[in-house]
């Protein structure tokens, strides 16, 4: 461990990228923090039942599933700093992390901050957040028993929300922009058969507003043109994912969409900074991707601290 | 001969950190006693339950109730130290998802952290990540009083039962002990 900073390694996100790399950094016996400014196994904490994550042949919970990855972490020995990353400065040939606790110091650094949910950027989505639009059925899912909800996106995201609202509200319709639905065709199976359900594809939301106690979406079928409007309790939007990376502008090189650009490696634009996960450019997107990247990154951060510790 | 200094460094990871809670007292008469809601549905009903079993019981000196605005983000700091600084116990609920189960445990460490006990209403599914992240943030043996899942979306009458059958467990969690 170098004397002069405070960890050998500190990886920023808690998500199954940060989790990973934390266990095969404490297992290279590198001194090493995750700081995590919500909830340890971040997004997948919040979603309700994980089906592709191997070795689980009825599914796990997204919150056990991240409570053991968080357990295993804590056996190894990985402080965890629940605190919000403000920004990343290279000084000394070091990395420090600036966070709402202070600045930390590491000779290499993991970003592993996920993503968070993309907004739908129509006039009322805003003024109407936390009363009639949330981006999390499994959070907010239950504030709609026995009422009509609308889910906004036909990914996995979408449908696997919608299929877990189905048994809470009195009726789901999830509206996609797209012609057709973009989720696992197993998931669109799902969607189509579950009575509860319906399915508007080619149709764009162009407004939100308040009608007494109900939501009005105002929409338009982008083949057609014709308008029409749906009157529901709550609305959902689940339309993908933005990186977390506002903090990160000029320091390590992004792609167009702020994603972070990275070699074979994991490695980004500056030596001894690795990305892992969502957050990365040419991610899939999938907790066990983000997992594999996790471990990757470690080990890449491992032999970088290794090398330099030889110079 | 010149001596040279060797630094010999410990390798492995620093050991997390273990924070101490705060001291409990076995009488729970006559104490102000703080109802955190996170604005979940159910935790609401839950809480006047506990508070109405409770106050019954115990005769409280007060009873201060505070709303979270949002159930995916912590108390902020100027409620936590007015809470903590008027009452003498505080309970919170609910965690019945990721987000809101991750930011009840925040909270409640927070509060003992500044000297007042604790006691977080957790539901069934969350239970495990509640207590590894009680346990990530120093705190292992934070009080918890584990209700079953769900809360939200269920008739109110039986989310009051569901307080019913947990007054023992309340009892126990805020005193440490039985409850006089």
């Amino acid at each position: 461990m170098n004397a002069h900073c405070d960890y050998d390694l500190i990886i920023i996100g808690g998500g199954p990228a940060g989790l990973t790399a934390g266990l095969y950094a404490s297992r290279a016996k590198l001194s090493t923090a995750i700081i995590e400014k919500s909830t340890p196994g971040g997004r997948i904490a919040n979603t309700e039942l994980v089906e592709n994550f191997p070795g689980f042949p009825q599914g796990i919970s997204g919150s056990e599933l991240s409570a053991r990855m968080m357990s295993q972490l804590m056996q190894a020995g990985v402080a965890f700093i629940r605190t919000e990353t403000t920004g990343v400065e290279l000084r000394d040939e070091l990395k420090y992390v600036n966070t709402a606790q202070g600045d930390y110091s590491a000779q290499a650094l993991i970003i592993a901050g996920g993503c968070q949910p993309r907004k739908l950027g129509v006039p009322g989505e805003d003024e109407l957040v936390g009363s009639g639009v949330s981006y999390c059925a499994f959070c907010d899912g239950n504030r709609f028993a026995g009422q009509p909800v609308a889910i906004i996106g036909g990914g996995d995201g979408g449908i696997t929300e919608g299929l877990y609202m189905s048994r809470i509200a009195s009726k789901v319709t999830i509206i996609e922009i797209l012609p057709r639905l973009g989720a696992a065709k197993i998931l669109q199976e799902r969607a189509r058969e579950n009575p509860r359900m319906d399915i508007l594809c080619s149709t764009k939301v162009e407004t939100i507003t308040t009608e007494g106690n109900m939501r009005v979406l105002r929409l338009k079928n982008t083949e057609t043109g014709e308008k029409s409007s749906l009157e529901v309790s709550g609305i959902f939007v689940l339309i993908g994912l933005v990186p977390a990376t506002a903090y990160l502008k000029g320091l390590v090189e992004l792609d167009d969409d702020g994603f972070i650009k990275v070699k074979g490696n994991l490695e980004t634009s500056v030596p001894g900074i690795f990305a892992a996960g969502d957050i990365r450019s040419g991610s899939s997107r999938q907790a066990i991707a983000a997992a594999g990247d996790g471990a990757t990154a470690a080990l890449s951060a491992e032999k970088f601290i290794t090398f330099k510790q030889r110079l | 001969m010149a001596i040279k200094t060797v630094t010999v460094l410990d390798p492995t990871a620093k050991s997390q950190k273990v924070l101490k809670m705060a001291s409990r007292s076995d009488n729970l008469k006559g104490k102000v006693v703080g109802f955190v809601w996170n604005n979940k549905p159910g935790g609401d009903i839950l809480l006047n339950r506990f508070a109405e079993l409770l106050n019954e019981k115990f005769k409280f000196a007060r009873v201060v109730k505070y709303t979270r605005p949002l159930a995916s983000s912590g108390t902020d700091v100027g409620t936590l130290d007015s809470l903590s600084a008027t009452c003498d116990l505080i309970i919170i609920a609910i965690g019945d998802c990721g987000s809101c189960t991750s930011y009840v445990v925040y909270d409640a460490v927070e509060f003992e952290k500044r000297g007042t006990p604790t006691v977080s209403v957790i539901s069934t599914e969350f239970e495990s990540l509640g207590r590894v992240e009680a346990q990530a943030l120093g705190m292992a043996n934070l009080p918890m009083v584990i209700v079953p899942h769900p809360i939200g979306g269920i008739p109110l009458e039986q989310v009051a039962k569901k307080a019913d059958n947990a007054l023992e467990a309340m009892i126990k969690a805020l005193s440490g002990h039985g409850g006089k």
